[in-house]
């Protein structure tokens, strides 16, 4: 039962990594890929 | 920013669905990172950090916008199996597309920037000029070069936040969607 408990939570922390990883990497994706302008350091 | 709205939403989503069938999410792991890692640095000193992409050139910042946008289109087709991929190429594509043809830079219209910047200082922005430190450059509409896949939209004037975007952010603000909204699949598990 421990084992099963133990894996549970291996696999939990392993997805919860994962998915936190693969936000990063579109976040990072969309930022740089996309090209919209919301003033461009043009003061206003 | 309105593109990362996109990610969130998909995530949000995602969990909701996955909330709803009872289940965990199913992240995918993406091949080739790194590039995307790797075509961040080089923009976030040339676009994002106001200390250092004020000064940078515009000889020096369009070959960076070019060249990362190649890098980045080399890691949609390396991912192109995963869940709206394929949609992010589009988008990614229609605008090297249009920057690749306007001189490195994704052109806007001096109407677009009035309305985008309505009380910019006079000498704020230039015609044929990078506008501020931003992946744009004024031109008039009949010297753009494909001038509908600009940045040439903008949000609603009932919402306060103003920003000019072009086609293909749109596709890849769907494609980001999808692909976090595809981890919260409840019929198929998502292919590595």
């Amino acid at each position: 039962m421990k084992s099963k408990l133990q894996k549970f939570a291996v696999s939990m922390s392993d997805q919860t990594t994962r998915t936190v990883v693969l936000t990063i990497i579109m976040s990072l994706f969309v930022l740089i890929a996309g090209a919209p302008n919301a003033s461009g350091g043009v003061g206003g | 920013m309105i593109l990362l709205t996109a990610v969130i939403a998909g995530l949000i989503v995602a969990l909701i669905r996955a909330r709803a069938g009872e289940r965990q999410l199913q992240p995918l792991r993406l091949r080739f990172e790194w590039l995307v890692v790797l075509s961040f640095i080089p923009q976030l000193f040339a676009f994002h950090l106001p200390a250092t992409a004020e000064r940078m050139p515009d000889t020096l910042a369009a070959p960076i916008l070019v060249i990362t946008q190649v890098l980045l289109i080399g890691f949609c087709w390396l991912n192109r199996k995963a869940p709206g991929f394929w949609i992010l190429g589009i988008g990614l594509g229609l605008n090297f597309l249009v920057i690749i043809l306007n001189q490195g830079l994704m052109p806007i219209s001096p109407e677009t920037v009035t309305r985008l910047v309505p009380d910019a200082p006079q000498g704020a922005w230039q015609v044929g000029e990078r506008m501020g430190y931003s992946k744009d450059i004024v031109l008039n509409i009949t010297e753009s070069k494909l001038w509908l896949l600009s940045d040439r939209l903008m949000l609603p004037e009932w919402i306060p936040y103003r920003v000019a975007f072009s086609i293909g952010d749109i596709f890849i603000a769907l494609g980001a969607f999808w692909l976090l909204w595809s981890l919260g699949d409840p019929d198929k598990k998502v292919k590595e």
